[in-house]
């Protein structure tokens, strides 16, 4: 008895001291959820800086997995619903900013204040013993016979089957598109043969281009990339002439703190952030994936997730499967 | 089988099967409400695509299935056993055993609706397992009267409360230590004299302040796992950790 | 040359774990860890891999992989304790083992049985690791022929298979609650098109219904409530006389063993299907080619080797496509390559030319996580009985709460306690009604994969079925599932009696 009284008593006292110095940041370890499940793209960047961060840091980022809801909104919500301490990160990524307009909640992106670590680029590979040697030939065959090439993308929607749109666009080509959810079940159907193109990104799609399981066609890039054991893939702007209107769309893998937290724990965050993306295991880690380091942060990050949350849901919109109207949650158009 | 089991088996197969051919029904309905045709998110759409195909066979056989198991259900006896049975459902409902699984159902809701999403986890699990192994353990009515309504009544308010914002969380932990306190006292008034039940009586109270205290710091500290709700004790742990 | 060279490598890391009093102290210590997790309803393997990422990333690549392997195999065997001592199976893997398990548990036999539980796991460990050191690249290409035709049929066989082993009333109660479970997986968005179907604007069902609170309400809740109900006692605790299990059964279930060992790894090698359905179909055919099937779901000990032996070797199965071709094969697989990138290692074809060792490395690890799940187990399985005499009224409470962090840990939401407490109260209902359980859980484990499967091989046959019979093992599968339906059917049975009792008298004459 007397004991749960003392214990309460010091509770009491411990959380009202607690609450009046924030100043101190970080006092206590800080939470990153990311929104994106165990083991994946976003998980493995967000774990990777984190722990580079947490040598930065007098405490530690524990990083945890929240993942559910329409597009990461379950993992938004509950960094949202806690409070702008700057104690919850939520790991995060480009996808995540269709939460929106397709109705797993009713904010904007602008409620984050992002940290992009990067992304790796997408390109278009088709399965290994296929007709098409080049894109030109893939395409030439797709113009020939519309939506006769079945071509795998992960959920509509996502920056794969966007990347695949902007290249038909572009191309005048049109595919079959066959949604799989997921990366990795897609390029394993390109590998059986049950579909002939895929669009992932590179750090999904090298191990398996290694093996010639996979043939690569052409990065969705500006930029030519050489893979070791593979050769260099040429970029598709050499080919198809005027494809740099509607491409490219990079992945914008990351962090977010709530807009509204304090100042001292955004400039603690971003000066522990910058240090870790350039430290050796950041940037051995990042060639050995094909991950293009970014590093934006503040004000610069967010207007690179706004035009990523335009493009996205007025791509959604145009589709039909968009739930909610883009215009009537003010996201301009791109 | 002993052929008052098998009646008994079909008579509520026979409730069973009137039961999901209903839900499947419903389910057909509803499904049929999908896109079928128009095209949805860039995909073209055919009946083979749509979002309905697999709800429609799910709800196509479960129709298929419980028919199946109706008719057998009338064939065996199972109907008219329900039919012959029908007075005496109100004295089932109130049976012994439905009472207990009631009053469990009510212990395991007013834990997870009303105390975890609002209140500490460690105070919310403590006043839990105080208040359901209690009753059940020293197997008395007098204390299961004690504990239940302070508990569930308890919860309840809690719930409210915590649900419309009314209360703040340590205000509910402290509603929760002042909950725990009034079982902790009255159960010991009702059992001092007996030897044989003060040695259960404490048994289960450090069973229900010892779980949650291993548990709690286990996963918080030892695996980084945050908590539902961390009030004031978790804060405090904190605190101590730090 | 090169093979003793590798066989070297083997030996030497072993050796080299060994000497060194901390690696043995970590690789003992995560199992031990890797056990509890499992056997506590609702920790999973993967959840159990994933929180061990975060702790061992300072640690250098060998050392980690020691924790995270240790822990995902002691993890898939863990989840059987509970299984057999209370009727609660820790992981969807065990739900097989509680089927045989329990009734042993209940005559006494509960010693007896976790130490079968204990030697089939390892010997099912070992199996996968030699397969997984043998005949990597030829069970990776085996297993990457599965296209979204056999993902469905896969999918749809395991539900029909464990509504007909678990039915111990009218076979099509089973399949009823096995569509009930998929009726259930329907909720939510669809994975192809984002269409949400039966959300009733709860915007939580939005994300669709997650296993764990499914596994835990249809598995924990009942028990609960009916324990607590009737104030059972949980089962008999005999002391154990000895500690190492019983040699003659081993040796006489060898065959099943090694049945049960070959079908986990070639489950597990399959991408996306892990040790929850190896169990179920190993269970499912050693019951059918056992002299006695009707001894099975009565205590029959071949059930729980079946369920066991197959869901440990689906590890080494499922790291197979993981290593050749940094495809997972199994969900904690997923989570062991995002640990390999984190260190950077990327697992992949290039891993036998970059890191030559990798791979011997790896299997020496496992081969060391095996042994110390079985010294961990032995010790454990003297000690873990004495639960059965702790008064079911105090522990069951317990256990309330063990299953509210369990489901809350892996999603961390609280809308997962929410569906949690009316999944119970229906499968308590069901269970009352004589309904099985098992199937309604395999059916929302399942039901994603078979829709969206089934979907996709419809769009790419642009709505042809034919392709469910143009390739060799979707014929097998189909086959699997007509022959499973149609020995349901009475009329059917009878032919069968028939023309067996035709060849017969033939035979006799």
């Amino acid at each position: 008895m007397k004991r749960i009284v003392s214990c309460a008593a010091l509770a009491l006292t411990t959380a009202i001291t607690a609450n009046s110095i924030a100043a101190d940041y970080p006092s206590r370890n800080i939470t990153a959820a990311v929104v994106w499940g165990a083991g994946g793209g976003t998980d493995t960047a967000v774990r990777v800086v984190a722990n580079e961060m947490n040598k930065f840091l007098p405490t530690r980022i524990n990083v945890v997995n929240k993942t559910g809801g329409v597009a990461g909104s379950a993992g938004m919500l509950y960094g949202h619903s806690k409070p702008a301490d700057g104690y919850t990160i939520v790991g995060i990524s480009e996808s995540n900013v269709t939460a929106a307009v397709n109705g797993g909640w009713d904010k904007k992106f602008s409620v984050w204040y992002p940290f992009i670590i990067g992304g790796s680029p997408d390109l278009i590979s088709v399965t290994a013993n296929s007709p098409y040697k080049t894109l030109e030939d893939l395409m030439a065959a797709a113009k020939k016979a519309p939506k006769s090439i079945k071509a795998a993308a992960s959920g509509a929607g996502s920056i794969h089957h966007l990347n695949l749109l902007a290249l038909e666009n572009g191309t005048g080509a049109k595919f079959s598109f066959i949604p799989y959810k997921g990366s990795a079940p897609g390029q394993n159907a390109a590998i059986t043969g049950e579909v002939t193109v895929v669009v992932t990104s590179l750090a999904e799609q090298q191990q398996l281009l290694k093996a010639k399981k996979l043939r690569p066609l052409a990065m969705l890039v500006k930029e030519d990339t050489t893979v070791e054991g593979v050769g260099t893939i040429p970029s598709a702007f050499k080919s198809v002439a005027g494809l740099d209107k509607y491409l490219p769309i990079g992945q914008a893998i990351g962090m977010g703190i709530r807009a509204d937290a304090p100042d001292a724990a955004k400039k603690v965050l971003t000066e522990a952030f910058k240090k870790a993306l350039e430290t050796d295991k950041v940037k051995q880690w990042a060639a050995d994936n094909f991950f293009t380091i970014s590093g934006q942060t503040g004000d610069e990050a967010s207007a690179t997730f706004a035009g990523l949350e335009s493009l996205f849901s007025w791509t959604l919109h145009e589709l039909g499967a968009a739930k909610v109207d883009p215009a009537t949650l003010g996201i301009a158009k791109p | 089988m002993e052929n008052s089991t098998l009646l008994k088996r079909r008579r509520s197969d026979f409730y069973t099967s009137i039961s999901i051919l209903i839900l499947a029904i419903a389910m057909m309905l509803k499904s049929f409400t999908f896109p079928m045709k128009e095209s949805y998110a860039g995909v073209e759409n055919v009946w083979y695509v749509s979002p309905a195909l697999l709800p429609l066979l799910v709800s196509g056989l479960m129709i298929l299935l419980s028919l199946v198991l109706l008719k057998k259900a009338i064939t065996d006896g199972g109907m008219q056993q329900a039919i012959e049975d029908f007075p005496a459902l109100k004295a089932a409902m109130f049976s012994e055993n439905f009472l207990r699984f009631i009053i469990i159902i009510l212990y395991l809701s007013s834990y997870v609706y009303g105390l975890i999403p609002n209140g500490d986890f460690f105070l919310a699990s403590m006043i839990f397992l105080f208040a359901f192994i209690v009753p059940f353990y020293l197997d008395s009515n007098n204390l299961f009267m004690t504990s239940f309504w302070p508990f569930a009544l308890g919860s309840l308010a809690i719930g409210i409360f915590g649900h419309f914002n009314i209360l703040s969380t340590t205000t509910i932990d402290f509603i929760m230590i002042g909950i725990m306190v009034y079982m902790i006292f009255f159960c010991w008034l009702n059992i001092k004299a007996n030897g044989q039940q003060k040695a259960k009586w404490r048994i289960s109270l450090l069973t229900s302040v010892i779980t949650p205290l291993v548990l709690i710091p286990a996963f918080k500290f030892g695996l980084l796992v945050p908590l539902p709700t961390e009030g004031i004790v978790i804060k405090l742990m904190e605190t101590i950790v730090h | 040359m090169a093979f003793f060279t590798n066989l070297g490598t083997f030996f030497q890391t072993i050796g080299g774990m060994l000497t060194d009093p901390y690696t043995v102290l970590l690789l003992l210590g995560s199992s031990f860890l890797g056990i509890i997790f499992g056997a506590l309803p609702g920790l999973t393997a993967t959840l159990g891999v994933a929180l061990l990422t975060t702790l061992t990333y300072s640690m250098d690549l060998q050392t980690a992989l020691i924790a995270l392997i240790s822990m995902y195999v002691g993890a898939v065997y863990g989840g059987s304790y509970p299984s057999i001592l209370i009727n609660i199976p820790g992981t969807a893997a065990a739900a097989a083992t509680a089927l045989d398990g329990y009734p042993m548990a209940q005559r006494g036999d509960g010693g007896k049985a976790l130490g079968l539980t204990t030697t089939a796991s390892f010997i099912g460990t070992v199996i996968g690791m030699i397969a997984l050191i043998a005949f990597a690249p030829l069970i990776a290409d085996a297993a990457l022929q599965f296209t979204s035709y056999e993902f469905f049929l896969l999918a749809f066989f395991g539900i029909i298979i464990s509504g007909t082993l678990t039915s111990d009333d009218l076979v099509y109660k089973g399949w009823i609650a096995g569509l009930l479970g998929l009726a259930l997986s329907t909720i939510g968005r669809d994975q192809l098109q984002s269409y949400p179907r039966f959300t009733f604007g709860i915007p939580e069902l939005e994300g669709g219904i997650e296993v764990v609170p499914v596994l835990i309400g249809a598995f924990a809740i009942p028990q609960i409530i009916k324990s607590m109900r009737d104030r059972l006692v949980l089962g008999k605790a005999q002391p154990i006389k000895r500690i190492l299990p019983e040699f003659m059964t081993i040796v006489k279930n060898f065959k099943h063993i090694v049945r049960s060992a070959l079908i986990g790894v070639g489950i597990g090698a399959v991408p996306g299907v892990g040790e929850d359905i190896a169990g179920w179909v190993s269970y499912g055919t050693t019951k059918n080619s056992h002299p006695h099937p009707e001894n099975f779901g009565k205590g029959e000990p071949a059930g729980i080797i079946a369920s066991e032996t197959a869901n440990n070797a689906c590890i080494g199965g499922a790291l197979i496509p993981l290593v050749t071709l940094g495809i997972p094969g199994s969900p904690p697989a997923v989570m062991l390559l995002g640990a390999l990138m984190l260190h950077g290692l990327n697992p992949g074809p290039l891993v036998v030319i970059t890191q030559p060792n990798f791979l011997y490395q790896l299997c020496a690890i496992m081969a060391l996580a095996s042994l110390a799940m079985w010294i961990n187990g032995m010790f454990l399985t003297k000690h873990v009985i004495k639960v059965l005499r702790v008064p079911a009224t105090v522990f069951l409470p317990i256990v309330t709460v063990l299953s509210v962090v369990g489901s809350y840990a892996l999603g961390l939401s609280i809308f997962n306690l929410f569906l949690m407490v009316p999944v119970g109260i229906i499968a308590y209902l069901l269970g009352e009604m004589d309904y099985p359980i098992s199937p309604l859980v395999i059916g929302v484990i399942l039901g994603p994969m078979a829709d969206e499967n089934l979907r996709r091989a419809l769009m790419i046959s642009e709505g042809s079925l034919m392709g469910f019979i143009e390739r060799p093992v979707s014929i097998l599968l189909l086959l699997a599932i007509l022959l499973t339906v149609c020995s349901q059917i009475p009329a059917w049975k009878r032919m069968t009696n028939q023309i067996k009792a035709k060849v017969f008298k033939r035979k006799a004459s």
